[in-house]
């Protein structure tokens, strides 16, 4: 299936009735778009045909709705929840022994540079920010002493490192901040050498080692790595106010 | 063991929970957990390729919550934010261990009936598809989870789970093309393969 992106422009198309799986690659865009910008006309043509996209149409449907129903639920097995339970009790009891391995860190970096942080990055382990402990008190980033502890609520505080788990936490969200403005986000991130077409996987307004700035996470050209922008709120045309970079994974 | 807090003055919301919790509550986020458990568990399997990694994704997750919980916003429900840091932790997890075999979450982990075809109401037909989604073979189940139902493009999706974008789509068509069989959406008889 996957292989037909390697046919030329102009093979010949393929004749009816077309199979459900030369239709269901249609249907997902699986073809390359030079062979299903010719085949969507005969196939829209085709009540045969139809019927089958008619039916996977209603297949994403259903899967849509089903996603948005957030009241589906399977009865978490007991020894499950106690593991869980009893791993969040360690971490709750134990605040100061989360460990942080630190990376090297460079304000200013070229974008192109963030390839080296790949293999440190992926041995940071968790950090701990918010560990509270039964007492009324701002929860301090731990182990962190010569950072800046003070944390608004709407802003994730990084710490002083790019921590991958940490980072990850804004997959899916999108909060901007001053890079709201899609004209300004996209020419941040030209500034910072990374095409904005890439997806924009999540963003998050954050602080890192006291800086507040803009956290953007994009897909890297391999998909396996997915790069992770912080930068200063200022970023614009001309300006990448990179505060750090790498790549995950 | 879970927690149940109800105060004689009525339950706490979710948000309280989540405030008490930063605030140095031992016990709010359990609590919390208790309410949404099922749930998140519920959502850690169909977005894992076995029970272990949904497990152990599912820890993952609410161990990252449980740190992170002062980033979270209030223009979401506490619900959908850990159901989003679900859902990350088990497609990053199936990233880690791409070169891991896939092994089915078999048939034989979900102890439902099979026979659901005279469902006829909204809710039934949920479980209809959500019965049919965990017969797909795991790639093709969690390329659908992330696309299908969690709504992340195709160029997410891949980045999420470490694979091109074509193969994505790939997955998708297979598992799209399988569900539409065995929800008897295929109306048409033909030559069809």
């Amino acid at each position: 299936m996957a292989d037909r992106e390697s046919e030329p422009s102009d093979a010949a198309l393929p004749e009816p009735p077309y199979s459900e799986d030369l239709l269901a690659d249609l249907h997902a865009g699986v073809l390359p778009e030079s062979v299903g910008d010719r085949l969507w006309p005969l196939v829209r043509s085709d009540p045969q045909a139809m019927a089958v996209i008619d039916a996977l149409d209603r297949v994403t449907d259903q899967l849509g709705a089903l996603g948005r129903d957030h009241s589906v639920s399977t009865p978490i097995p007991a020894d499950i929840a106690d593991r869980i339970n009893r791993a969040l009790a360690a971490e709750r009891d134990t605040p100061a022994e989360a460990t942080v391995v630190p990376i090297a860190r460079r304000r200013k970096w070229a974008a192109a540079a963030a390839g080296t942080f790949a293999a440190a990055a992926a041995v940071v382990v968790a950090v701990a920010v918010v560990v509270p402990d039964g007492r009324e008190s701002e929860p301090p980033p731990v182990a962190l002493p010569s950072s800046e502890t003070s944390q608004a609520p709407e802003v994730l505080d990084l710490g002083s490192d790019l921590d991958s788990g940490r980072l990850l936490t804004v997959i899916g969200s999108r909060q901007l901040g001053p890079l709201e403005d899609p004209d300004q986000l996209a020419e941040c991130l030209r500034a910072n050498g990374i095409d904005p077409a890439r997806a924009l996987l999540g963003s998050g307004e954050v602080r890192l080692d006291g800086v507040p700035g803009v956290l953007l996470l994009v897909a890297a050209p391999r998909p396996p790595q997915i790069t992770a922008l912080v930068v200063g709120r200022e970023c614009g045309a001309g300006d990448p106010a990179t505060i750090a970079v790498t790549d995950i994974g | 063991m879970r927690i149940f807090r109800g105060d004689s003055e009525g339950e706490p919301s979710d948000v309280d929970l989540l405030a008490a919790h930063v605030a140095g509550d031992r016990h709010a986020f359990e609590t919390l957990l208790g309410r949404h458990y099922d749930h998140l568990w519920h959502v850690a399997k169909r977005t894992s390729y076995t029970t272990e990694d949904a497990a152990d994704a599912l820890q993952e997750a609410l161990l990252s919550a449980h740190r992170n919980a002062g980033s979270f916003r209030r223009d979401a429900a506490v619900r959908s934010w850990l159901h989003t840091i679900v859902v990350n932790a088990c497609l990053d997890r199936i990233r880690r261990n791409k070169a891991r075999p896939a092994v089915s979450l078999s048939a034989d982990e979900d102890d439902e009936p099979r026979d659901t075809r005279d469902y006829v109401s909204e809710v039934e037909l949920s479980l209809v598809v959500e019965r049919a989604l965990a017969q797909l073979p795991p790639d093709q189940r969690t390329a659908i989870v992330a696309v299908d139902l969690e709504g992340r493009s195709t160029s997410e999706a891949a980045a999420l789970l470490g694979v091109p974008e074509g193969t994505v789509k790939s997955r998708c068509a297979r598992g799209r093309k399988k569900l539409a069989a065995s929800l008897e959406y295929f109306r048409v008889e033909g030559n069809r393969s």
